[in-house]
C-alpha cells in the first residue's frame, strides 16, 4: 500500500515539475516572443522618427515654393486680392463692372 | 550472483519497518530536491522578459524642438559613421572609387591613402551617415566596411532657425541656441519643445533678409517679428545664416556663428525718437501740437547737431518724428533732461540684455558719463548700443498701450501675459499715430503696405569706427514697424548693416530697410491671419455717402 502511495506521489510530484517546467518554458517563450515584438516596436518607432525628419526635409519651404513658383506659376497674393464675406458681393459687382469697362474699350 | 544489501531486504519485519523507513527517507529527500528544483525554476525571473526598448535609445532620446503650429525644428535620429579595415580589402582604390560615387565630397585620393594602409585595422571614412545612406553603401557590397551606430541630432530644415536652435556636440549636450538653454529640458525627453517660431514666418524673414543683403550689398543683417501681446518671437533672423547640422563644423570666430539679433549691439539711430518723444509726452513736458524751430544750426556745448534734410522753421512734435528730425529730438530731450530720459529708457528695457531664453544676450553699451551731448545723442539713438531683441522688446511697447513686452521663444498659450505699465495708454496711442504718419507723409513711404496699415520709423545710423569717431561712407540702416496700426498686433525689425545700394536709390533706410520691411509684412501678414482693410473706393460721379449705404446693407 504504501509502496502504491509512493509511487502515486512520485507520479504527481513528477507531473507537477514537469508542469512547472512546461509553465516556465512557455513563459520564457512568450517572454521573447514579447521582446521581439517590443524590438521591431522600437525600430519602427526608429523609422518613424526617421520618415518624419525626412517628410520635414523633404516639405521644407524653400522646396515648395521653388515648386509653386516654378512649377504652378504661383506667387504671393496681394493684399487687394484679399475680399472680406462682408465686402464679396461689392468686390465681384466692381470686378464686373472693370471687365466690362475693359470689354468695351 | 547475487548480491545481498542488508538494508534493503524485506525479510524480517524489524528490518522490513527500518528499510521502508529509510526508502520513505530518500524518496522524501529525492522529491524535496525535485520540488525546490521546480520551485527556483517557477521563481526565478526570466533574462528574455528585459525591454529591448531602452537599448534602442528610444525611450530616453532627446526632445525634439517644435514650432508653434507643431512643424518639426530639431530631431534625434540613429545615424552610423562608417569605417574600413584595410587588411580585410583586397584592393583600397576600388573601395574608395565606389564609396566616392554615393559621397562626393570625400577626398578620393586621401581615401586611397588610407584604405591602402595595410598597417592599419580601423579607419574612419565619414561620420553622420543616414539609414538611407547606409543602405547604399551596405548595397555595394564592398569588403572591410563596418558601420557604427551613433547619436545624432538633425535639424530637417537646414538653415532655417539655425541661429535660435543652436546645436548639439558629440556628446549629446546643447551647446548654443536654444539646444543649450532648454538642455535640461530636451535632455529629460518626453514632449517636444514647442517655440513660439512660425517656420513659415521663419521661412520669409529669412530669403527676404537674403534678398535684400544681396541687392543692397550689404555686410550683414538682423530682422525680428513679435507678437505685441505676448512677446512671442514668431522669427529671428541673422544673415549670414548658418546650418546647425554643420555647426561643430564651423570655426568659432566664423560670421555666421554670430545671432546679431542678441549678441551683436548696435547704433540704432533715428528708430529711438518715438521712445524719447513718448518719455517726453508722458512726464507732460511737450504735447503732441507743440511746435519747435528747427532749422538749426544747433548746437549743445559746442558740438553742431543737424539734420539730413534741413528744415526751414519750426514744426511740431509728430512731424519731428515722421519727418525724422534730430535738432527737435534733442531740442525735447535737453527739456526733458536726463534724468528722466534714463529713467523711461531704463523703464522700457534698454538699458539691460534682452530677456529673450537664448544665452549670451550682449548687454548694452550707454554712454560713459551723463553729459549734454550725450543726452542729445541719445534721444536720437546715437552714442547708446543695443541689441536689436532689447530694442524691439523696449519698442513694442507702443503697440501694448503703453505696457512692457518680455520677449520670450517659447509658445505657451496658458501663460499669463502683462507687463509693467512703462506709458500711458495715451501716449502710446499719440506715438503710435505718429509713427503711422512717418509712413503715411513721412520717411518710410515706402513701408504702406496697402490693406495693413503699417506704422514705424526709420534709423539711418553712421557706423561707428573701431578706431573712434564714425564713418562716412557706412551705416546702419534700419526700420522698426508695427502692424496694423489702429489694432497693433505685430513689431518687425528690419536692420542692414552697411548697405552700400546704387547711388540713384541711396544707402538710407528710406531705400533700404523699409521696403524690405514691406515686402516682408506684405507675406506675412495672410499667414499671421491679419485681414486687410480698405477705405471703400471713391468711383468718378458716385458719391461717397452711395457707398457708405451700400457697405451698410452687406
Amino acid at each position: 500500500m504504501s509502496r502504491v502511495s509512493f509511487i502515486f506521489a512520485f507520479t504527481v510530484v513528477a507531473l507537477l515539475i514537469f508542469s512547472l517546467y512546461r509553465a516556465k518554458y512557455n513563459a520564457r517563450e512568450t517572454a521573447e516572443a514579447f521582446a521581439s515584438i517590443e524590438a521591431d516596436i522600437a525600430r519602427e518607432e526608429r523609422r518613424h522618427l526617421e520618415l518624419l525628419a525626412e517628410f520635414s526635409h523633404l516639405s521644407r519651404q524653400e522646396k515648395i515654393e521653388e515648386y509653386a513658383r516654378a512649377e504652378l506659376g504661383m506667387v504671393p497674393a496681394r493684399p487687394d486680392q484679399f475680399v472680406r464675406l462682408d465686402q464679396f458681393q461689392s468686390a465681384v459687382t466692381r470686378l464686373a463692372m472693370d471687365r466690362g469697362v475693359e470689354d468695351g474699350g | 550472483m547475487a548480491v545481498e544489501i542488508p538494508w534493503l531486504s524485506v525479510d524480517g519485519a524489524e528490518d522490513g519497518s527500518m528499510n521502508t523507513r529509510l526508502v520513505s527517507m530518500g524518496l522524501l529527500l529525492v522529491f524535496s530536491v525535485l520540488a525546490i528544483c521546480g520551485g527556483r525554476l517557477a521563481l526565478e525571473p526570466s533574462s528574455a522578459s528585459v525591454s529591448v526598448r531602452s537599448e534602442t535609445g528610444i525611450v530616453n532620446r532627446r526632445a525634439d524642438i517644435v514650432d508653434r503650429n507643431g512643424r518639426l525644428l530639431a530631431t534625434s535620429v540613429t545615424l552610423y559613421s562608417l569605417r574600413g579595415n584595410p587588411q580585410d580589402m583586397m584592393n583600397g582604390a576600388l573601395v574608395a572609387d565606389e564609396l566616392v560615387t554615393i559621397f562626393p565630397e570625400l577626398d578620393r585620393d586621401a581615401l586611397v591613402r588610407r584604405l591602402s594602409d595595410k598597417s592599419k585595422r580601423d579607419v574612419s571614412i565619414k561620420a553622420g551617415l543616414t539609414p538611407r545612406q547606409r543602405q547604399q553603401v551596405f548595397e555595394l557590397g564592398l569588403e572591410g566596411i563596418m558601420f557604427e551606430e551613433e547619436f545624432g541630432r538633425a535639424y530637417p530644415n537646414k538653415e532655417l532657425a539655425g541661429h535660435v536652435l543652436g546645436f548639439v556636440g558629440n556628446e549629446g549636450n546643447g551647446l548654443d541656441g536654444v539646444e543649450y538653454k532648454f538642455n535640461d529640458r530636451l535632455l529629460a525627453g518626453g514632449a517636444p519643445l514647442v517655440l513660439s517660431l512660425d517656420a513659415n514666418v521663419q521661412y520669409v524673414l529669412e530669403t527676404d533678409l537674403a534678398a535684400a543683403v544681396g541687392d543692397y550689398n550689404a555686410q550683414a543683417g538682423a530682422g525680428v517679428v513679435m507678437a505685441t501681446d505676448t512677446g512671442e518671437v514668431l522669427a529671428m533672423a541673422s544673415w549670414p545664416p548658418i546650418d546647425p547640422n554643420q555647426y561643430s563644423d564651423i570655426a568659432a570666430a566664423d560670421p555666421r556663428k554670430l545671432n546679431r539679433v542678441v549678441r551683436a549691439v548696435y547704433e540704432l539711430g533715428s528708430v529711438f525718437k518715438p521712445l524719447t518723444i513718448a518719455a517726453a509726452l508722458d512726464a507732460s513736458i511737450i504735447r503732441p501740437d507743440d511746435v519747435f524751430d528747427v532749422s538749426g544750426p544747433y548746437r549743445v556745448n559746442g558740438t553742431l547737431i543737424s539734420d539730413t534734410h534741413a528744415f526751414s522753421g519750426a514744426i511740431t512734435v509728430s512731424e519731428i518724428v515722421s519727418a525724422s528730425s534730430n535738432i527737435g529730438t534733442a531740442k525735447i530731450a535737453s527739456q526733458l533732461g536726463r534724468a528722466a530720459l534714463d529713467q523711461s529708457f531704463s523703464a522700457y528695457g534698454l538699458f539691460s540684455p534682452s530677456a529673450i531664453e537664448l544665452g549670451g544676450s550682449e548687454a548694452p553699451v550707454l554712454p560713459k558719463t551723463p553729459s549734454q551731448i550725450s543726452t542729445a545723442t541719445m534721444s536720437y539713438g546715437h552714442g547708446i548700443s543695443v541689441t536689436p531683441m532689447a530694442f524691439l522688446g523696449a519698442y513694442a511697447a507702443l503697440a501694448n498701450a503703453g505696457e512692457s513686452v518680455t520677449p520670450t521663444l517659447l509658445h505657451e498659450p496658458e501663460r499669463e501675459v502683462g507687463g509693467d505699465r512703462v506709458m500711458s495708454s495715451r501716449t502710446a496711442e499719440l506715438v503710435m499715430s505718429m509713427l503711422r504718419k512717418t509712413v503715411t507723409n513721412g520717411t518710410a513711404t515706402l513701408a504702406d503696405v496697402p490693406g495693413y496699415l503699417v506704422a514705424g520709423k526709420t534709423g539711418t545710423a553712421e557706423k561707428p569706427l573701431p578706431t573712434g569717431g564714425y564713418s562716412e561712407t557706412e551705416n546702419i540702416s534700419s526700420f522698426a514697424a508695427i502692424f496694423p496700426s489702429d489694432r497693433p498686433q505685430y513689431a518687425v525689425l528690419i536692420l542692414l548693416d552697411s548697405p552700400n545700394a546704387h547711388l540713384e536709390t541711396g544707402r538710407s533706410a528710406a531705400a533700404t530697410a523699409v521696403p524690405t520691411t514691406a515686402k516682408i509684412i506684405s507675406r506675412i501678414a495672410p499667414m499671421l491671419g491679419v485681414q486687410p482693410r480698405f477705405e471703400p473706393r471713391l468711383q468718378a460721379g458716385v458719391p461717397a455717402s452711395v457707398i457708405s449705404s451700400e457697405r451698410s446693407e452687406l
